[in-house]
């Protein structure tokens, strides 16, 4: 469950990112939060895994407030959140098995467990062939379905996403919808920011309406 | 589910062995990449190595040929043990006396050798030593005694032996000539001792160029370190590979100083026979490098532990 109370969130300049932003997404639920390009999409998404801090109220994840989750915890709290970025972040250097495999070296799996989840999650995203191939040689939707297959592979609770389509094609994005719609029906509370309005009029979703940090809401 | 929500198969279910074996196979796949990292730039890290060898090779290197040369000398003044022992002035009886000395001397196991040296002989030992042959031909009577040198069996008791001497009868005195080669015994065990303190100042040397590279390192690892947080690693997680970098680091400059000092002590022992004095081989270089292999390879898991803390501090994920 991710929950919001009467959040604000004030870069160092003096820019408001997020002012009073209270929701609640109940475990299990999809999301999608929009608006349009800096009313606070991604600003929002980074409290949830602790890259910011609110300025004040408080963020709740499963009932934990996370201003007080110790230092020495945010890992393991981390490690509850899938991240998929625009920008898959893929390590060049590593295969796409070793790339999807981090998070649970991460979590100290075993070697025969990281490789059944791997070729599992490989599987879901249609890339079971490419496995050993390292990122520069995918195109971008490949690179892009390596990212998803990494924020999945550990099972998080919660997968948060910020503009996860934004650089494919739309027949590649609307399959990559339906893909979040799968995890989601798993039982993953999914938050999903994007600005690509005819994507989300296809999907039954309740709508986080961000606009110069101030949120509204749409069937949740 | 939630965030207490037990995954299938999540480690910890696996119960603690198979942890323990997750474990330490992150410390092996850590051990490659470090590996693999050092490989990527090889003759950043030879020379990174080399630096490290070099620094203390020199020290290393004066150390071990000060320890052997004063082991060579220990032997040395061993062979130049000597009691003189003056035999006492009876007249006409003196020589007697002496011959007497010598042959109850003679019989003693714990003497290598014993040798008479009469007055005559002494007083041509002292004109040819310090040319007072004008002076010493004025003289009219010999004044030396007869002095028996006693030359002990090696590792005697020097002290013991002359009191003994000493106290026999028929014997005025007895000596130790020693002093010189105690006096350059101690000046080399002191040098040993201030080198031994500038290879331990030049320790930090060692952990500055390995910080050197683990910063680098981090540098060109920024956005890797940046995901690893993200996605839940611990520090020490991050940090594994990096030591296992400092410590392959500080090992092979380490060994880089062992090998360099060994090639040149053959050298300085080589230059040495030239000039008839051999270094005695001692266990001495073979000890060290057993010590400073362990000790770089510690020093090197220090510094990159301490580089990386201090790094990491700095990086913000984006």
């Amino acid at each position: 469950m991710i929950q919001f109370e009467r959040v604000c969130k004030t870069y160092p300049g003096g820019q408001v990112a997020l002012h009073d932003v209270s929701f609640r997404l109940t475990q299990g639920r999809m999301a999608f939060l929009t608006g349009p390009s800096g009313s606070g999409k991604s600003s929002l998404l980074r409290l949830i895994p602790q890259i910011d801090r609110p300025s004040s109220g408080q963020v709740l994840i499963n009932g934990t407030d996370i201003a007080r989750v110790g230092a020495w915890r945010i890992p393991r709290l981390r490690r509850h959140i899938g991240v998929i970025f625009q920008n898959p972040h893929l390590l060049d250097e590593m295969s796409v098995f070793d790339n999807i495999a981090l998070p649970l070296r991460v979590q100290h799996y075993p070697r025969d467990e990281i490789v059944r989840r791997v070729r599992a999650a490989l599987d879901k995203v249609a890339l079971f062939e490419r496995e050993q191939a390292l990122p520069p040689e995918l195109s971008g939707g490949e690179q892009q379905r390596v990212n998803i297959a990494r924020a999945l592979v550990a099972r998080p609770s919660i997968i948060l996403a910020d503009e996860p389509t934004g650089n494919l094609d739309p027949e590649l994005a609307f399959e990559i919808m339906r893909l979040f719609m799968q995890f989601n029906a798993a039982g993953v509370t999914m938050l999903i920011a994007t600005h690509a309005l005819d994507l989300i009029d296809a999907f039954d979703a309740p709508r986080l309406l961000l606009r110069d940090g101030r949120l509204s809401t749409e069937g949740l | 589910m939630g965030m207490q929500r037990k995954s299938q198969n999540h480690p910890r279910q696996h119960g603690l062995k198979m942890h323990f074996q997750a474990w330490l196979d992150h410390h092996g796949d850590s051990f490659k990449d470090a590996l693999r990292r050092l490989a990527r730039r090889p003759f950043g890290q030879l020379l990174s190595m080399l630096v490290i060898g070099l620094s203390l090779t020199l020290p290393m290197t004066l150390l071990l040929t000060l320890h052997s040369a004063r082991m060579g000398l220990a032997g040395w003044s061993q062979d130049m043990d000597v009691v003189q022992v003056f035999v006492q002035e009876e007249g006409a009886a003196t020589t007697r006396l002496a011959d007497e000395l010598v042959a109850s001397l003679k019989n003693d196991p714990r003497l290598r050798e014993v040798r008479l040296i009469p007055p005559e002989e002494g007083l041509k030992q002292l004109a040819q030593l310090h040319q007072f042959d004008s002076l010493l031909a004025d003289m009219k009577r010999n004044p030396l005694p007869p002095v028996i040198e006693v030359y002990p069996q090696r590792g005697s008791e020097l002290e013991a032996l002359r009191s003994e001497l000493a106290a026999r009868p028929g014997v005025a005195s007895a000596r130790v000539d020693a002093q010189a080669v105690e006096r350059l015994h101690g000046l080399m065990s002191s040098a040993e001792q201030l080198l031994l303190l500038f290879l331990l100042m030049l320790a930090p040397m060692l952990a500055v160029t390995v910080s050197n590279t683990i910063r680098l390192e981090l540098e060109h690892r920024i956005d890797e370190i940046r995901l690893l947080q993200l996605i839940g690693a611990t520090p020490g997680f991050i940090r594994r590979p990096l030591l296992y970098v400092g410590g392959l680091l500080g090992v092979g400059g380490a060994s880089m100083a062992v090998a360099l000092t060994f090639f040149a002590l053959d050298a300085v022992s080589g230059a040495m026979a030239r000039v008839g004095f051999a270094l005695p081989l001692t266990s001495a270089p073979f000890l060290l490098a057993l010590a400073v292999l362990p000790v770089g390879f510690a020093l090197g898991l220090l510094a990159a532990w301490l580089a990386s803390v201090v790094q990491m501090r700095q990086i913000r994920l984006v």
